[in-house]
């Protein structure tokens, strides 16, 4: 409802990615299969999707990387790959984790990076593309600081770990003010200090304005820190929405506690062809498939029972997950 | 950009061995010629003969001696890894996506490798005057003409040398970069690079090809020891001039091609 509301009110709501019909066909197999992304601007979206589902490829397609096979991209309002350089000025990026120079410091890759980037920043200053005020420099002490890497800046990158590396990649997106970001995978080989650190980091950069696009293999993560959700397998897009739509659409068993059961097993049975149990401690379970959980509370109370307690189990909802998406080894 | 990527090429380890092997070639030339004396007259490589009078020519044997198979050897690794390098690092998409149009990237990094060259072939022959210099005495040079000009027209023309040798090496270049779009095995692309060198080599050697060896890049390597004429002749300078410009162009407009519309998913 809410969401609604908030398309309904906001007429300039803009979508900083909108695919149409994108596909990418490798010989005969569609890796992206005619999907339709549409990624409001504020929002902090998952993409979803076991390994192989074609997630990178769509991200990379989205930067400029790839070229489709067939259907339109639009990144910032402007078409991918025409408009290409102008986007990416705005556009921070980690693809298919960490690319880095073994040889090379943290702050000699920024420097890098900088360097080769200087061109195009220089340009879009020039024809109004960037504010005046952007800087044509990066701050690169700022991003090392951002993400936990300063102690270790003067430190060769050979000798990192892979979560050092990841940062180290999420500082090289971080490197300037960005309009999006396109993070894929970034939690991948941190520890689990690093991946709380990462939400916190995308939860800050999310309020600060900045649209974020993240990719990942776990519901849990997605769930953790996101608004919308796209899932992807097999290249095709199953659902995008709002973050709590697709929790409705993953069937999931309940545990509810009402003031009369047995009527509660009728209502539920009756109303939504669901079968469920009275356990010896007087709760009933349910596998609710996809029924609302506010569907059934509500039918429940109209009855004038009194509900006191409904709860998800959540490894079921995992499960679920992972039944819809399958578990990626199998994917071609 | 263009300053950024020369000086990533120039620290990078193999570069550096490159530079050794480069020097190698007068040192060990040099010594053996202090310590065994020339060879018979009309054996061994071009200007030998005269490196034991003039320590100045051990920079124009150094170029000669190493222009077949040393030089290009070094630049086809140094070409062959350019793209194909940053692929396998995972830092070819970082680069394009900091954002830096491909086209751009392209001409940098191929800019960058001719740079190296120039600067690899006008380092040996350094070497090779001032090792020869040390070694034997320096005067006035002989042309291959018989005539003698002062000592510092003499360097100048060994100088010259030196650069023709490094253009002639264009093509390689070109050849590199090429290579370095089809793979992202930088071994693979230097394999390439320095086969197809090898191999026009030799198909440049076949008598029996006389009438279109004049295509081959390597046809006019030699001309640079024109410079050593007096008065000097450009006939075959010049040919190897257009020669190079004409692969580079093919070959460029090829990575050019290539690199544009290819898929980066390394």
């Amino acid at each position: 409802m809410h969401g609604k509301q908030q398309t309904e009110l906001c007429f300039s709501l803009k979508y900083l990615i909108q695919t149409t019909a994108l596909t990418k066909r490798y010989g005969s197999v569609n890796a992206v299969d005619s999907i339709d992304l549409v990624v409001p601007e504020g929002s902090i979206f998952g993409f979803l999707g076991p390994n192989g589902s074609g997630k990178t490829t769509t991200i990379r397609m989205l930067l400029g990387l790839i070229f489709p096979t067939s259907g339109e991209i639009k990144v910032l309002e402007k078409s991918i790959p025409r408009d290409l350089g102008s986007v990416l000025i705005n556009v921070g990026a980690v693809v298919e984790g960490p690319g880095l120079y073994p040889a090379l410091s943290a702050e000699q890759y920024l420097a890098r990076t900088a360097k080769s980037s200087a061109y195009a920043r220089a340009k879009a200053k020039l024809s109004g593309e960037l504010p005046s005020e952007a800087p044509l420099t990066p701050d690169i002490d700022a991003a090392l600081e951002l993400v936990g890497l300063s102690k270790v800046r003067h430190r060769k990158v050979k000798a990192y770990s892979l979560g050092m590396k990841q940062r180290l990649a999420l500082a090289n997106a971080l490197l300037y003010p960005r309009k999006l970001l396109i993070l894929d995978e970034p939690t991948n080989g941190m520890d689990p200090q690093g991946i709380l650190e990462m939400r916190e980091l995308i939860a800050t950069l999310s309020n600060a304005g900045t649209t974020i696009f993240v990719s990942s293999h776990l519901l849990s993560e997605i769930e953790a820190t996101c608004t919308h959700v796209a899932v992807i397998q097999h290249g095709r897009l199953l659902f995008q929405g709002e973050v709590s739509e697709l929790r409705n659409q993953l069937p999931s068993m309940l545990t509810i506690g009402v003031t009369d059961p047995q009527l509660a097993l009728e209502i539920l049975g009756s109303q939504f062809s669901l079968t469920a149990e009275i356990g010896s401690n007087g709760l009933l379970t349910v596998n609710r498939g996809i029924v609302r959980i506010e569907d059934i509370s509500a039918a429940l109370v109209g009855a004038g029972l009194g509900v006191y307690r409904i709860a998800e189990d959540s490894a079921t909802v995992e499960e679920a997950f992972v039944a819809i998406t399958g578990k990626g080894s199998d994917v071609s | 950009m263009f300053l950024e990527e020369l000086t990533f090429i120039l620290k990078r380890r193999r570069t550096l061995v490159s530079f050794a092997v480069l020097a190698a070639i007068p040192i060990l030339v040099g010594t053996v010629l202090a310590t065994l004396g020339g060879p018979k007259q009309g054996n061994g490589p071009a200007f030998i003969n005269e490196v034991t009078n003039n320590g100045v020519f051990l920079g124009v044997t150094s170029i000669s001696t190493s222009q077949l198979v040393v030089i290009p050897l070094v630049i086809a690794i140094v070409a062959g890894e350019s793209l194909s390098a940053e692929a396998s690092y995972g830092t070819l998409r970082y680069l394009l996506l900091s954002p830096i149009s491909r086209t751009r990237l392209l001409v940098v990094k191929s800019f960058a490798v001719l740079c190296y060259a120039v600067i690899a072939c006008l380092f040996m022959v350094f070497v090779g005057v001032v090792f020869g210099a040390i070694l034997f005495p320096v005067g006035n040079v002989i042309t291959l003409s018989g005539t003698s000009v002062p000592l510092l027209d003499g360097i100048l023309r060994v100088i010259g040398m030196g650069l023709l040798a490094a253009i002639s090496t264009f093509s390689i270049v070109a050849i590199g970069i090429f290579a370095s779009t089809l793979t992202d095995s930088a071994i693979g692309a230097a394999a390439i690079t320095f086969g197809a060198t090898v191999v026009i080599v030799i198909l440049n050697n076949i008598p029996e090809l006389v009438q279109v060896a004049p295509l081959m890049f390597s046809n006019y390597w030699a001309s640079g020891a024109d410079l050593f004429r007096s008065p000097i002749t450009y006939h075959f300078i010049i040919k190897n001039l257009i020669e190079q410009l004409g692969w580079m162009t093919i070959f460029f407009l090829g990575a050019w091609a290539r690199f544009s519309t290819k898929d980066i998913s390394s």
